[in-house]
């Protein structure tokens, strides 16, 4: 059995698709009697709106025992897919004209649009990151490529005096120290066997006698390689957040303003 | 140097590293602390300018002077006069009520509807409310339903009162899944109302037409009409219609019925047993001494009128028939109204022992000004219909009614428009046409008047164009009247039929000895049905026409 059709799995859209075909029934029960869908639809709307926003702030307090993660993604995942079908019920099936109600639904859609985007990456990104190798924190990589480049400056230092030093100094100067001193946002196809290739001829130029600290350059460029394509791959894994959730806020925000005004006028 | 095996970055994740990542979480919420404080600053301001920015959408051009003014309709008070977002109650009554603009076209229902709860403004739109009131209303009697729940505001150019077949069935207690499965049938279609004339088509369509397409096609300049049936029934005032108004319907009746609309001469003005200048003196006598007062209209028919205002010597010698001597002064002052073409008149003088007349001459079946409809006799009829619609309700069930009935009958024999004896009909006049007298005694001469100009209500939403030209060629029918109607020849009964009140079943009976087959949902059904034309019951049904 497929690991999505487990009942483990299968119970969150379930009650999704319940939810969803209960507020359809109700609104179109509710519009053949000719009365309005868009007050409950929209106080819906907007209690779901919070409920989505509220994962945010519990990731931000892990301990609290209110369900792990994984079940408040399912959540935000689904309950966020049935809003929808709410908003539409709220504005009427049709597209909205109001200038703001343009701006509402277009910021609904960029969250929704943005949050769909990061779920695939979600399931696409962390193998391609296996792939790559090691295990590093995003914040850390700067760090560890400042790292990198001592090592690799130390070990050019330490070969100081033996022939061919000169040959491996000019080397870091014009290459690796460049190569090495910021993560690069970059994944380099092919690029590891151009580096083995670079520096085989850096190994004939600088003699027998630095054939190990050539080798230790070659292991600190290598690894500076994976720590590029992590630094590309998890920034992206964490990079759409800067746009998904700066979006919900905004379009919470416009939410509220509009329940405001609805209720400055609703008498 | 060697460098370690495992994990290539020589780092182990560890926890006290999470609270690193904490960083990148921070930078994320002033990213949204600033964007959110940007949005919020853009709509104060925004809202500050004016409320067009939070609004819905634009409104209807009707409704585009008020503006950007939401308080206009939506005031943020308890009033409950004012439109409130949530819909449920509405004050749309207070401009469409006063700008007398029936919201519902009928003026009549609206008001009944309206005014028993009229102490209670919000609540005054009250008609589906009522509509739910009755047997199985599928609401609660007392819901009350805003006009928004139909017409939708703020959608700018949309039509405000465009509904769909959902909404009508929101009310509508005959609920049914769509027009060819379980629509009431249709009740009077084509609708059997009054006529003017005694026409018949299952008499005149079978029998005599069939002889006059020649004839009718001399008369028929229009390019629309292609068959006998629009020779008489293509209006122009309507040309997307053809309806049930006669065009050049004169011209048309009378290519047969010239002979019955004969240009006759008929006394108004007669002294029995006098000379001629006797009578002239007797009238000279009458003014001279002012004793022929102004009559009032109650005096031009009975004896005791002419005696009040004329004194009973000189009337003495006066029979009924003269009578006509006083209508004579009707007769000049309706002719003068009517600008009655000269010629007309004629002063007949028989000899001088013989009695005096002064004769009308009717301007005949075919007259370019004034066709078959005599202004004299016309403006005459005119003004006894109107005094006898007035005079009827005032004198019945008083003594006065049965003379009164019979003076008008006696005026209409005098004209001619009624046979004197109705037994003998074989020169009957106008009523060979039209009908008057006592046919008409229920209603008093009210019936007695030309075809309406205008095409009865319920043929505006309904184009017989349409149907001509495209939809029964679609269909594969031919583009023919008889697609739908068929001339039935069977006498109509009015007595079961439930559309007419007990004074129609009484003139109907007359007036429907044959006519048209009635049309009913399954010729309907033929091409308006699912997956063909549309079903929908605005097609049919325009509740704001």
């Amino acid at each position: 059995m497929s690991a999505w059709l487990r009942p483990r799995r299968l119970w969150l859209p379930g009650l999704t698709a319940l939810a969803i075909a209960g507020v359809l029934a109700l609104a179109a029960f509710r519009a053949a009697r000719l009365e309005d869908n868009r007050l409950w639809s929209g106080w819906t709307m907007l209690s779901a709106l919070a409920v989505l926003a509220a994962f945010n702030l519990r990731k931000r307090v892990p301990s609290l025992p209110v369900g792990g993660n994984a079940l408040w993604l399912g959540w935000h995942v689904w309950l966020g897919l049935a809003t929808i079908a709410v908003i539409h019920i709220h504005i009427g099936w049709r597209l909205p004209i109001g200038t703001f109600s343009w701006l509402l639904y277009s910021l609904y859609w960029s969250v929704v649009v943005t949050g769909l985007v990061g779920l695939a990456l979600g399931r696409l990104l962390p193998p391609l990151l296996a792939t790559i190798g090691g295990e590093i924190i995003y914040e850390r990589i700067p760090e560890r490529a400042l790292a990198l480049h001592a090592e690799a400056a130390a070990v050019v230092e330490d070969c100081a005096g033996t022939p061919g030093a000169e040959t491996l100094k000019r080397h870091f100067v014009d290459r690796l120290d460049g190569e090495l001193a910021t993560p690069r946002r970059t994944w380099r196809l092919g690029a590891e066997a151009a580096i083995a290739a670079r520096f085989a001829v850096l190994a004939r130029a600088a003699g027998p006698a630095l054939a190990a600290p050539v080798a230790d350059l070659l292991a600190i460029v290598r690894e500076k390689l994976l720590l590029d394509r992590h630094w590309l791959v998890q920034g992206v894994l964490k990079g759409w957040l800067f746009v998904h959730i700066p979006l919900a806020v905004l379009a919470l925000i416009a939410a509220i303003y509009h329940a405001a005004i609805i209720l400055a006028y609703h008498g | 140097m060697a460098r370690p095996q495992g994990n290539p970055f020589h780092h182990k994740v560890s926890s006290h590293e999470q609270p690193m990542q904490s960083r990148l979480r921070r930078l994320r919420g002033r990213v949204s602390l600033i964007a959110g404080a940007l949005l919020l600053l853009v709509l104060g301001v925004a809202y500050r300018q004016g409320t067009g920015l939070v609004s819905e959408g634009p409104l209807h051009s009707k409704h585009a002077f008020i503006g950007d003014d939401c308080a206009v309709c939506h005031a943020p008070d308890d009033d409950p006069t004012h439109v409130r977002l949530d819909g449920k109650t509405t004050n749309c009554l207070r401009c469409h009520a006063t700008m007398n603009a029936e919201p519902h076209g009928d003026r009549a229902r609206t008001r009944r509807l309206t005014t028993a709860s009229a102490q209670r403004p919000a609540q005054r739109l009250g008609f589906v409310a009522w509509a739910n009131a009755q047997p199985g209303g599928r609401r609660d009697a007392h819901a009350e339903i805003a006009c928004t729940a139909c017409h939708q505001e703020h959608r700018g150019g949309a039509d405000l009162t465009a509904v769909t077949t959902a909404t009508c069935s929101a009310c509508h207690r005959n609920v049914f899944p769509s027009f060819d499965h379980g629509h009431p049938e249709l009740g009077d279609l084509p609708a059997r109302r009054p006529r003017q004339v005694r026409f018949d088509h299952a008499t005149h369509y079978g029998r005599h037409f069939d002889k006059m397409t020649e004839q009718f096609a001399r008369l028929n300049t229009d390019q629309r009409a292609t068959s006998s049936c629009t020779a008489c029934h293509l209006a122009p005032e309507h040309p997307e219609h053809l309806t049930p108004v006669v065009k050049r319907a004169e011209i048309i009746c009378m290519t047969c019925h010239d002979k019955d609309v004969p240009t006759t001469s008929f006394p108004l003005l007669t002294a029995r047993g006098s000379a001629p200048s006797a009578f002239a003196q007797l009238v000279e006598q009458l003014n001279a001494a002012g004793r022929l007062k102004p009559l009032g209209k109650d005096d031009l028919f009975t004896l005791e009128g002419l005696r009040a205002v004329a004194g009973a010597d000189l009337v003495a010698g006066i029979g009924s028939e003269d009578l006509a001597l006083l209508k004579a002064d009707r007769v000049k002052e309706i002719a003068q109204e009517a600008e009655l073409p000269p010629g007309q008149w004629r002063a007949v003088k028989l000899a001088d022992d013989e009695p005096a007349a002064l004769n009308y001459r009717t301007v005949g079946p075919l007259h370019p000004q004034f066709g078959h409809r005599d202004p004299l006799v016309s403006g005459w009829l005119a003004w006894l219909s109107a005094r006898d619609t007035e005079m009827r309700p005032a004198i019945a069930g008083t003594p006065a009614a049965g003379p009164w009935r019979d003076n008008v009958r006696r005026f209409l024999i005098d004209v001619g428009a009624i046979p004197f004896d109705p037994a003998k009909a074989a020169t009957p006049r106008c009523s060979k046409c039209h009908y008057v007298g006592q046919e008409s005694a229920g209603s008093g001469l009210g019936d007695f008047k030309r075809p309406a100009d205008v095409p009865p209500a319920f043929m505006r939403t309904f184009s017989h164009f349409i149907h001509a030209r495209s939809g029964l060629a679609q269909a594969g029918k031919p583009a023919d009247c008889s697609s739908c109607h068929q001339v039935v020849k069977a006498a109509f009964d009015p007595a079961g039929h439930p559309l007419l009140d007990d004074r129609r079943r009484r003139l109907e009976t007359h007036r429907h000895a044959g006519d048209w087959q009635h049309l009913g949902v399954a010729t309907c059904t033929q091409c308006h049905r699912q997956g063909e034309v549309s079903q929908a019951c605005t097609t049919c049904h325009q509740y704001h026409q």
